[in-house]
């Protein structure tokens, strides 16, 4: 059972929103927690731990690249950056999505569209 | 990533998400200290949004790791531990079985060498030998060269058909020279048995029709010897009183053939000169076709072999049929010793894994907190289970290890002081090969199953919940598994008598064949046996010059009190004349036939060996060939009650007609036996007499062997055998200098007679040792295993024993109690090892001499000597409970 599972949201979601927010630019750990909180007007609750193995299970994968640097506060954190694979990643998991959330909103609203 | 990457990568993972949690909960309360939120507050709701921080970092570890080896490192740990865990007792337990192991596979290297007949060449089940058997007779392996033909036309049975001859070969130059063992073999043999030279090409035929040289290969070990390395010995000439051999190829360490002795085989033509020595024959090795089954075979055989014979001119009548080709030259009793050996070597593995299981047992109960505390940590039954049995497995595994590393140094060791006879008996050597292997891996699972696998049932049954709710008194140690651990000892016990038993009755045969009566005085008595190159003895009068010359010399040493030419005893010098019968005073009776061997001697033998005449007189240079001396026994059996002397008595053949090479004998004098035979003063099948030497003339009666062969194989014709008896043990070495210093281009050897009767014994001897060392491991084994279950019942009963001696009990009732329930335990196990004692050594009785199976003086002296030694390894235990403190051991309640 993967971590998303265990809070409402679907297998690659979080994944998705992670790499969403990296798109704009490198990020260490509690930044990008802070930052789909905010972006998600506090709807979508992530328990932040499950945050971290994504982030491996996405640097295993190549998706994201991570060094070590110094956060506003001056404190040693890893910071992520999205590799090229990543950013290929992303276009298709974003572009399944949305047909995804189409078919879902035919089924659920049969009379629009 | 890398091996070591791909280790070290989720523990580097571990420590750097930790890191970075530890920031994420550090920024986290920043914040939160920054909007007025108090500290400790601010820390306890960054921890809560986080979440389990814990498996944030196992999850994020697994991600890198699969499951299974994570699951799999984690296990390994808790078996290391397991294993820590038993300190001592790991290593004691490894010891025990390792040795136990190591008895056992060289044992069965042994016997695989010796007993199992397995021919080590590649599809050796498709090799046999031809042999013919004449009516009544044995089957031997001899072919002549046109038979061999006729064979190896039958190409429908055979790929192809070979034969080889043993010998010996006097070689000059270098430090190797001297007499060597050569097998001489058909150029087709190398291809038939299946091998390759390790240097250099096997024979073709041109080798076999060689003049000027013969073409040779020779053993790995010797080219190292003679030429410096294998390479270096390719081509060279080897110089030998014959022709000299051309080295074309070298054989690898590993091939033997016939057997270990032989180191060099060279090509032969099988109708050339040197096979006339055998009779132009040679012993058969015959490659089967693949798709021809065995016994079809052999049916062919038997059809097609009177044919045969007739096609290769032979005259005789006799049946021809295959054998599976014999590698071994193993005596019968041979085999027999050799199971004893095994069943010896087997019940050292059971005691050492029944005491190991001992261990077991008791490091379970000792350990049961940690299962339990596993167990509550999660870890499945199976998953204890699991560990419980690879914790066995990996101490099999060293056990094992260990096993084969002594095996490997044991044999090495042993080939040195193996009689030859064992050490080179087979081509199959005696080392750790494949089948070692397997024998070996084979017999580490039953080790596993007996010594390991109860105490993982046992630990499956535990009930784990137990020691953690109440403390360990509930169950007390002692209680538990106390009648399984009770059984264990018994049986220890028992092994471990049944084993020194056998090897007592072994040591008590030893014993008594070393004391046998030889009915001669062997006191200083030695003998000289000097080889003869062919070359430079070429007649029966050079041979017997010789002799003469060398006893002419050492009778006049001053360290020599006198010397004669003969054969030194138990040898009678001549080979008996097999499936002979003896007709008596001109009657041939209903005799059965017998082995005859009449031997012409020196008339000062007997007085100089000191075996006293029974009635008549020993023949003199007066008498003709037909005047003898027989042994009393011979007397007795042909003129039961009567003297034997002036009687007469002819050899006949099995078929009754009377023999031409024997004339009528005429009993001049009887004489006290002496010992010839090996167990016994004479062997009942061979019957011997004595004539008179003649004195060598200018036409000697040609030895038989020359009369054969004009060829010289650059092998020798014959021996010279001298008696010497010496003043003093310490004039050996001069004496064998004179022998030498006659001619130094002869072999001569020395050996003290009471040597050579010893000799005949080292069999015994080595089975002796060997039960012996299995029995006296077997037995400390098992008084290991007293002490340890009596101190550990001691321990697990202390505070009983407390409250008893509260209660006013005697020291001495307790300390008596405590060595009741030991001597219960030993004298059961003694009791059921001394009748198991009883029951093996009738199998074994064909091999013991002058001890009876049930010899009473062995029976007692293992008994008292076990209840004793138990009584010893008591001791300690039983002090410990006399000297339990009431007080303490009430107060710790």
């Amino acid at each position: 059972m993967s971590p998303a599972d265990r809070h409402d949201l679907f297998p690659g979601a979080l994944e998705m929103m992670v790499l969403q927010t990296l798109r704009r630019g490198p990020q260490h750990g509690y930044a990008l927690a802070q930052a789909i909180r905010d972006a998600s007007d506090e709807l979508v609750h992530v328990e932040e731990g499950s945050l971290y193995p994504a982030l491996q299970r996405m640097l295993k994968a190549g998706w994201l690249a991570a060094e070590w640097g110094t956060s506003a506060r001056n404190r040693r954190v890893r910071v992520y950056r999205l590799t090229a694979d990543g950013r290929r990643q992303l276009e298709q998991k974003v572009s399944s999505f949305e047909r995804l959330l189409r078919g879902i909103t035919k089924v659920l609203r049969p009379g629009e569209s | 990533m890398s091996v070591l990457g791909w280790w070290t990568r989720p523990g580097r993972v571990s420590r750097e998400v930790t890191e970075e949690i530890q920031a994420h909960i550090d920024e986290r309360t920043d914040e939160l200290v920054e909007s007025g939120v108090p500290h400790g507050e601010a820390r306890r709701r960054a921890h809560i949004e986080l979440g389990s921080a814990a498996r944030a970092i196992e999850d994020s570890r697994g991600v890198w790791v699969s499951r299974l080896i994570d699951q799999g490192t984690r296990e390994a740990r808790w078996v290391w531990r397991g294993l820590r865990a038993r300190g001592g007792r790991a290593v004691l337990s490894v010891g025990l079985l390792a040795f136990a192991l190591a008895a056992n596979v060289m044992v069965f290297a042994m016997s695989d060498s010796l007993a199992f007949n397995r021919a080590p060449y590649p599809h050796a089940a498709d090799l046999v030998q031809l042999q013919r058997a004449r009516p009544g007779g044995w089957p031997n392996s001899w072919l002549s060269a046109r038979a061999l033909d006729e064979w190896r036309h039958q190409t429908d049975l055979f790929m192809s058909v070979d034969g080889y001859l043993t010998g010996t070969v006097f070689l000059l130059g270098g430090e190797t020279a001297g007499q060597m063992p050569i097998v001489s073999v058909t150029s087709g043999l190398f291809d038939t048995l299946g091998v390759q030279p390790l240097l250099g090409r096997r024979f073709v035929l041109d080798d076999e029709r060689r003049v000027d040289e013969q073409s040779v290969l020779i053993a790995e070990s010797f080219a190292k010897r003679r030429f410096g390395s294998a390479a270096q010995s390719l081509n060279q000439v080897i110089e030998t009183t014959a022709q000299p051999l051309r080295v074309v190829g070298v054989m690898p360490a590993s091939f033997e053939f016939p057997d270990g002795r032989a180191q060099m085989w060279r090509a032969i033509d099988p109708a050339g000169p040197l096979t006339l020595g055998y009779g132009s024959t040679v012993s058969s090795v015959a490659r089967l076709r693949p798709d021809v089954e065995r016994n079809a075979a052999q049916a062919v055989v038997k059809r097609r072999g009177a044919a045969i014979d007739e096609a290769a001119a032979l005259s005789d009548v006799a049946e021809t049929s295959i054998a599976p080709l014999s590698i071994a030259q193993t005596p019968r009793d041979a085999k027999g010793v050799l199971s004893v050996l095994f069943g010896a070597a087997f019940c050292l593995l059971l005691t050492a894994c029944v005491n190991v299981l001992n261990l077991e047992l008791t490091g379970i109960v000792s350990r049961r907190r940690t299962l339990a505390v596993q167990s509550a940590l999660g870890a499945s039954r199976a998953t204890l289970i699991r560990i419980a049995a690879l914790e066995g497995v990996s101490l099999v595994s060293a056990a094992t290890l260990v096993a084969w590393i002594v095996a490997t140094v044991g044999l090495s060791a042993a080939g040195v002081a193996l009689p030859a006879q064992i050490r080179f008996g087979s081509a199959n050597p005696i080392d750790l090969d494949s089948r070692a292997l397997i024998y070996m891996v084979a017999v580490a699972v039953l080790t596993w199953a007996i010594a390991a696998l109860p105490a993982v049932v046992h630990a499956s049954r535990l009930d784990l919940s137990r020691p953690l709710k109440a403390d360990d008194r509930a169950m007390s140690p002692a209680r538990l598994g106390a009648h399984v651990r009770g059984l264990v000892t018994v049986a220890q016990v028992s092994l471990a008598v049944l084993l020194v038993v056998v090897g007592g009755l072994y040591a008590r045969t030893y014993q008594h064949l070393l004391t046998l009566p030889k009915g001669f005085d062997s006191t200083n008595l030695a003998a000289i046996s000097i080889s003869l190159p062919n070359r430079f003895y070429p007649s029966s009068v050079s041979i017997w010059g010789l002799a003469d010359d060398v006893v002419a010399r050492l009778r006049a040493l001053p360290g020599v009190e006198d010397a004669v030419d003969g054969p030194a005893p138990p040898s009678t010098g001549t080979t008996p004349t097999l499936g002979a019968r003896v007709g008596v005073d001109g009657q041939l009776g209903g005799g059965e036939s017998v082995g005859f061997a009449i031997t012409a001697m020196d008339p000062r033998y007997f007085a100089m060996l000191g075996v006293p005449l029974r009635s008549g007189r020993w023949p003199t240079s007066e008498d003709d060939q037909t005047a003898v001396a027989v042994g009393e026994s011979f007397g007795r059996r042909y003129w039961p009650g009567g003297d034997a002397v002036g009687h007469t008595f002819q050899v006949f053949s099995a078929a009754g007609k009377p023999m031409s090479s024997h004339p009528d004998y005429r009993v001049v004098g009887v004489y006290a036996d002496y010992r010839t035979a090996n167990r016994a003063m004479v062997d009942p099948k061979i019957l011997t007499a004595f004539t008179v030497r003649r004195p060598p003339t200018a036409a000697p009666p040609p030895r038989p062997a020359e009369s054969r062969a004009k060829y010289d194989s650059g092998g020798s014709y014959g021996m010279v055998n001298v008696l010497v008896r010496l003043r003093s043990h310490d004039d050996a070495a001069v004496v064998l200098a004179a022998a030498r210093a006659v001619d130094p281009r002869v072999m001569a050897s020395f050996d003290f007679v009471d040597d050579i009767y010893a000799d005949q014994q080292r069999p015994t001897l080595l089975i002796t040792r060997i039960v012996g060392l299995f029995g006296v491991g077997a037995f400390l084994i098992a008084m290991a295993g007293v002490y340890g279950v009596m101190s550990f019942l001691v321990s697990g009963r202390t505070r009983e024993i407390g409250i008893r001696m509260a209660l006013g009990a005697d020291r001495r009732r307790i300390g008596r109690s405590v060595m009741g329930s030991a001597l219960r335990l030993v004298l059961i196990g003694a009791a059921l090892g001394l009748a198991g004692a009883v029951a093996i050594s009738r199998l074994i009785a064909s091999q013991l001499f002058n001890v009876s199976p049930m010899d009473p003086a062995t029976y007692v002296t293992v008994a008292v000597t076990t209840i004793a030694t138990a009584l010893l390894a008591t001791w300690q235990p039983m002090r410990r409970a006399a000297r339990v403190d009431p007080v303490k051991t009430l107060r710790a309640e």
